[in-house]
């Protein structure tokens, strides 16, 4: 994983939901809220893509939750909040290039 | 009433099918209690409307099997999830959610599903290996250790019935790493271009693998029932006391004099045994060595019996001498007419005679035998002769 590569889905939503701090069962309600139901990830991919994230510095572990010990909470850490920056623009510029195509053919349609 | 049930279980790479016989036999009131290599182990309890995924971690060189965190177990068991079992090393595992889970898969991305079928590819891969090992255990280590072989009937790892449940098991484990190779590379070529695991297309079986699987599972059952009738049947003949009068042949008395620094004829038997005897065992495997006429040093392996005898079909004694004796094919062994015995068998190396309830066998090579065989039974029978009265 690095950040020449487009990231995945699970990735990207990932980090953004670690906008703030959170351990693997919030940050998958964090993420069917934030994407309004459409990512519902499996525990599998979940944990999967955390464990790549902290081994390549993305994220990092932030204590343990209170309520169960087991739960591990992480945070953004500074090259991952750059990844998700880049990532963000990366998507940004694709939906820009694709909108004054598509947008454009829509009206074309319309007229 | 049984509150355990016992199945065997299906292949790793049909892990789609095994999650499916696993939620029927939950709705039927048997829940998984124990997933092994082979077996699959239940227990009796309320019937009920169950989810069941397997899962099969990564496996690092020398490190073995990566085993599941308490973390990760904690995000399972959030999403419904819960451990029932977990197999060779922890390396296959089952997971548990009722019926109502939201979370079907545990893997919902298309790269988290493709490491996930490769793993099982690997694990695939491991049988192939157990496979491979036999089969080296088999053919490839007796000849590095002189012919003795390590499953074989003459072996380390006993008679004839646990040569054909290993020969069995092995069939089974090379259809199981072929035809499992294959359907897993399938697998991960079409999770990679974004099918489901669970899909039609996916799960497809082919009609060149249910022929492999027909084939091989016919000669599996073949080769454990022939085991299964081998361990009922065949058993050990008691020892007779030393000195008793039973009517039995042991191949000690038939051995002797000829086994000795002498032969027969009185010349040393520069040509005979230097090596172990057990001959006074019911049933054991002697290693002799001799040197051929060609100088060589040739090693016999040799199963030999403590063998009934009370009147019984001297030939068939006499050529299972020869046969453990010198390895002769019954087909191959010269039958020879002599006044004075009952029967005189030949092949290269070995001769056997027979006469009343007396056997007597001697080794030596092709030319000695060739030229002085009369002599030789003309100073047995001398000898047999003397001895009666």
């Amino acid at each position: 994983m690095n950040g020449s590569q487009p990231m995945t889905e699970a990735m990207y939503y990932i980090l953004l939901s670690l906008a703030e701090p959170g351990y693997g069962y919030g940050m998958k309600k964090r993420i069917r809220e934030l994407s309004r139901g459409r990512v519902d990830m499996g525990p599998g991919t979940l944990y999967g893509v955390l464990t790549r994230m902290k081994k390549d510095g993305w994220i990092e572990p932030a204590g343990d939750s209170e309520e169960d010990p087991r739960r591990k909470i992480y945070r953004l850490t500074g090259l991952g909040r750059q990844e998700l920056l880049g990532e963000y623009r990366r998507l940004q510029g694709m939906v820009e290039d694709g909108s004054f195509l598509i947008e454009g053919s829509e009206k074309q349609d319309e007229g | 009433m049984k509150d355990k049930k016992y199945r065997l279980a299906l292949p790793v790479y049909d892990f789609v099918r095994s999650e499916e016989r696993y939620r029927q036999m939950a709705a039927e009131g048997w829940l998984l209690e124990k997933r092994g290599g082979f077996l699959e182990r239940y227990r009796r309890g309320a019937p009920q409307e169950r989810q069941y995924r397997m899962e099969f971690r990564p496996v690092k060189a020398f490190e073995g099997v990566e085993q599941m965190t308490e973390e990760e177990l904690a995000v399972y068991a959030d999403c419904g999830w819960e451990l029932v079992s977990a197999s060779g090393s922890g390396g296959i595992c089952v997971f548990s959610a009722s019926g109502e889970v939201r979370d079907t898969e545990l893997y919902t991305d298309r790269q988290g599903q493709t490491a996930f079928v490769k793993r099982s590819r690997n694990y695939v891969g491991g049988v192939g290996l157990c496979w491979l090992g036999f089969w080296v255990g088999r053919f490839l280590l007796p000849a590095a250790f002189g012919g003795k072989t390590l499953f074989g009937p003459r072996g380390l790892f006993g008679g004839d019935w646990l040569f054909l449940l290993l020969t069995a098991l092995a069939l089974y484990v090379t259809w199981a790493a072929l035809y499992g190779g294959y359907r897993c590379g399938r697998l991960v070529h079409l999770v990679k271009r974004g099918c489901s695991l669970r899909s039609p297309e996916t799960q497809k079986k082919h009609l060149v693998g249910r022929i492999i699987r027909g084939i091989l599972g016919g000669a599996v059952l073949l080769c454990a029932a022939g085991s299964l009738y081998l361990l009922c049947t065949v058993r050990k003949a008691p020892l007779p006391e030393p000195g008793s009068r039973e009517p039995y042949v042991l191949l000690g008395e038939a051995f002797s004099g000829q086994r000795a620094a002498e032969n027969l004829l009185g010349q040393p038997a520069d040509n005979d045994v230097q090596a172990m005897h057990g001959l006074l065992s019911d049933n054991y495997t002697a290693e002799e060595c001799f040197t051929t006429d060609k100088g060589e040093d040739l090693w016999l392996d040799q199963a030999c019996y403590v063998l009934k005898w009370g009147g019984g079909p001297a030939e068939a004694l006499a050529r299972d001498l020869l046969s453990a004796t010198a390895f002769a094919d019954w087909d191959e062994m010269e039958t020879r007419e002599v006044p004075g015995f009952d029967g005189v068998f030949a092949c290269p190396y070995a001769i056997a005679a027979v006469k009343g309830n007396r056997v007597a066998c001697f080794t030596g090579s092709a030319d000695e035998l060739n030229e002085n065989w009369d002599k030789v039974l003309e100073v047995l029978l001398e000898k047999w002769e003397s001895a009666d009265n």
